[in-house]
């Protein structure tokens, strides 16, 4: 494998190929003379022949050198340039190939590839609905996604009312608790929202946050107080629309606090 | 200062025309120049390359490149993608620009060592590079639009229709080909490779195509979600009646003995218009993702054409989530959430900016159990009758299976895990059919849900029970199974329950395609031919 004479002539193009991958990977290191040298051969196989761009300009040094490695080559054949390439290679390391293969057959050397074969890729729900830009998103929006920092921000420098209701009638309150975010409830509680706040279908937070099965949440607001026997405009309370697991969670709370 | 990504920089060059031509060329053209000590072992190449079989296995690495879309991460180098299917003289001047854009972004610390006129010249050159990126040619075409743009070096050799061609007719392209035109001998791989013809029968064999696949089939875009066959749904995908062992056709690595590739046919009688003829699918052609850049793929296309070839088949139904040359019909990928919360905490679907969890979950809901009267799991002594019902039924379509019995039993008796078939009896008759497979994916990188149970709509009949009822049904049997989410393909006559069932649209396209033969373009709804995915 050493010897590069012996490689069969229709492999070359394999072999220097994955030479190129090679002294990409590994080739960090190495000195200019010897990159230089790799970048002359690979031109002349790339670009089929000699040399025939104009000389970079005197202060492209990297540019003039690089023209340089390639122009001295001048009508060098492909396959010698390959060849070249190769023997370099094999000279500097000796064992590039099978270090090659054990990239290619799972070693830890991961690098970008493409995607599948015949594109086929698991379907997801098109989004159907364009992101806002940061200079868009309001108090709610920042709310919804999580983003307390900001939320925080706002709130602290007054621009925004933590009690205020969107144009759907929720809260800062009911879409935490709707989304499940128990860091973003507390957040709020903490800066005086109104625990029992009520949307103006008078749902308190925590109808939200058991009709969504958020138990973190739901704890969190009974914990700190909120009155469970608040009504929506249905006349249900918030235990009326919890699942069978979210009234157990609410009756021990309860219990716990009776 | 010659700093190893930019060794491969060939943006220095891109000014001359004639060298951005000489890359598209073919390797016979550069032979010239080739020094008089190898000339002896080029010609024998040359030789090689006029060989029908071989040429075309040879030069069809595009098949590989074009349909994969992340161009830009394609490692290879020029000698690989100067062949690929976007060799077209258009794409080989992006080609220059996204090497240069890789050395750019590599080579950052480099750049702000540079003076300030060679920081401004590389920032021009991203500038370009990125423009050029943002060209449709920079990534396999999803839309037809895009795809008549590209040229398409590869199915240009192939029996398959141009995309302007205006058809009439319904027949094959090119005629059956006689015992002495079919290449006996296995197409040739990249050194160090090898053919092994597949005993998925034999457990541990069975569960190293299981490893490939599901290590490496399909990932969508974000990496989020891949299929997770199990060994059992392969078996049960790829052993139909009249499976043959030969056309489980597996590459390895010599040395390891890895398994590193798979292609696989499987016969099938299919409806073209009015015309039936004997042929195959084709299907789960994988390359191990560390292999993508040693043209693997393309010679298994090459090597399963051969195959089937020798059984005396001439044509093939096979489908691509891009587009190729040329689409028979093209479909969309329909999703109907059953566990909204999961697929939202995965973030396969997401909540629009006013939407509440609250009203989400209510949206959703499903009754607790199937409505229609006589709504029952399909049973053994039903297949008579169902496969009849069936049968009847799919004669309305254009493009789709002939189903003998013996497959009807394979594809549609319920199997857990796997496939799940229904009937509606009234008065002791059959008179509507449904079924749906089971293919979960792989959620990755979630913390908490490692699976998405994902349901496939398979086929169906309706002939008394509207379609609605019959598919909300079919839903809530879904739903009380614990699948997260119910998939249907925009074919058959589903474009009647998709929206009115609360099933929204996906962002994954399904080419549809004959391998020689043209016939006129299908709607979606005269289809009814369902692949596993």
């Amino acid at each position: 494998m050493a010897d590069e004479a012996s490689y069969d002539f229709d492999d070359l193009e394999e072999v220097f190929r994955s030479a190129t991958d090679y002294v990409r990977i590994h080739g960090g290191s190495w000195d200019s003379e010897k990159l230089l040298y790799f970048y002359g051969r690979f031109k002349q196989v790339a670009k089929e022949g000699k040399c025939n761009t104009s000389k970079p300009s005197f202060f492209d040094f990297q540019g003039k050198a690089k023209w340089d490695a390639w122009n001295k080559l001048g009508v060098m054949s492909k396959n010698q340039a390959m060849m070249e390439y190769v023997s370099l290679l094999t000279n500097i390391d000796q064992d590039w190939r099978n270090k090659m293969e054990t990239v290619c057959e799972g070693g830890d050397e991961s690098r970008s590839q493409q995607g599948n074969t015949m594109g086929v890729s698991v379907s997801v729900m098109a989004r159907t609905e364009d992101e806002l830009s940061d200079g868009e998103k309001t108090i709610f929006d920042w709310c919804k996604e999580g983003n307390t920092d900001k939320v925080r921000q706002m709130l602290i420098a007054g621009s925004a009312n933590v009690n205020g209701l969107d144009e759907e009638g929720l809260g800062l309150l009911h879409w935490a608790s709707d989304r499940g975010l128990t860091n973003m409830v507390e957040l709020l509680l903490s800066l005086h929202a109104d625990i029992n706040i009520q949307a103006s279908d008078l749902q308190t937070a925590l109808h939200y946050a058991v009709s969504c099965d958020h138990a973190d949440v739901a704890k969190l607001l009974v914990v700190r107080g909120i009155n469970p026997s608040l009504k929506d405009s249905d006349g249900t309370t918030a235990m009326d629309v919890a699942s069978d697991d979210m009234k157990l969670l609410l009756q021990s709370l309860q219990g716990n606090k009776t | 200062m010659a700093d190893v990504d930019s060794l491969h920089d060939l943006s220095d060059a891109d000014g001359d025309p004639s060298a951005i031509e000489a890359d598209a060329e073919d390797d016979e053209t550069n032979e010239e120049s080739i020094d008089p000590s190898q000339r002896k072992k080029s010609k024998k190449k040359k030789r090689k390359a006029k060989d029908p079989e071989r040429s075309s296995g040879d030069s069809d690495n595009q098949i590989c490149d074009a349909p994969g879309h992340k161009h830009l991460d394609v490692p290879d180098n020029v000698s690989l993608s100067q062949s690929g299917m976007d060799a077209d003289s258009e794409s080989q001047g992006s080609q220059d620009s996204k090497d240069e854009d890789e050395n750019s972004g590599a080579d950052g610390t480099n750049i702000i060592s540079q003076s300030d006129t060679q920081k401004l010249a590389n920032l021009t050159q991203i500038q370009n590079a990125l423009e050029l990126l943002s060209m449709p040619q920079s990534a396999a075409p999803k839309s037809l639009d895009e795809a008549k743009k590209k040229k398409y070096q590869f199915w240009e050799t192939q029996p398959v229709p141009k995309f302007d061609e205006d058809i009439k007719v319904n027949e094959e392209i090119e005629k059956d080909k006689g015992p002495s035109e079919i290449r006996q001998e296995s197409l040739t791989l990249p050194t160090g490779f090898v053919w092994d013809t597949l005993d998925i029968s034999e457990p541990l064999i069975l569960k190293e195509l299981y490893t490939l696949l599901n290590e490496n089939y399909v990932e969508d875009d974000d990496n989020m979600f891949r299929f997770d066959y199990s060994p059992e749904f392969l078996q049960w995908a790829l052993q139909p009646p009249g499976w043959l062992r030969e056309w489980h056709c597996g590459v390895r690595v010599i040395k390891s003995k890895k398994l590193v590739g798979f292609i696989s046919a499987v016969p099938a009688n299919i409806k073209i218009y009015d015309k039936s003829k004997k042929m195959v699918e084709i299907n789960f052609l994988c390359v191990h993702k560390k292999l993508r850049a040693k043209r693997v793929a393309p010679v298994l296309i090459k090597e399963i054409t051969r195959r089937v070839h020798l059984q005396g088949l001439f044509q093939a139904v096979y489908t691509a989530g891009v587009v190729l040359p040329k689409p028979v019909a093209s479909c969309r990928y329909w999703h109907r959430s059953l566990n909204p919360r999961k697929l939202i905490e995965v973030k396969f679907s997401h909540l629009s900016r006013n939407m509440t969890m609250q009203r989400t979950l209510k949206l959703y809901k499903l009754p607790d159990t199937p409505r229609t009267p006589g709504f029952r799991k399909l049973t053994v002594s039903d297949v008579p009758e169902a496969y009849q019902l069936l049968t009847r039924f799919m004669r309305r379509y254009q493009l789709a299976p002939l189903f003998n019995e013996e497959e009807f039993r394979h594809w549609f008796i319920p199997r857990d895990g796997i496939i799940n078939s229904y009937v509606v009896e009234t008065n002791g008759k059959l008179t509507d059919f449904v079924s749906f497979y089971s293919l979960p994916s792989t959620i990755m990188h979630h913390p908490v849900h490692k699976s998405l149970r994902a349901a496939y709509s398979f086929y169906n009949a309706s002939t008394k029970t509207p379609w609605i009822d019959l598919i909300q049904d079919t839903l809530i049997e879904a739903k009380n199974m614990g699948f997260d989410v119910f998939n249907a393909l925009d074919l058959m006559d589903n474009k009647v329950f998709l929206e009115k069932l609360k099933f929204g649209v996906g962002d994954g396209f399904l080419q549809y395609y004959l391998y020689n033969w043209k016939c006129p373009h299908m709607e979606t709804k005269q289809v009814s031919v369902i692949y596993f995915f």
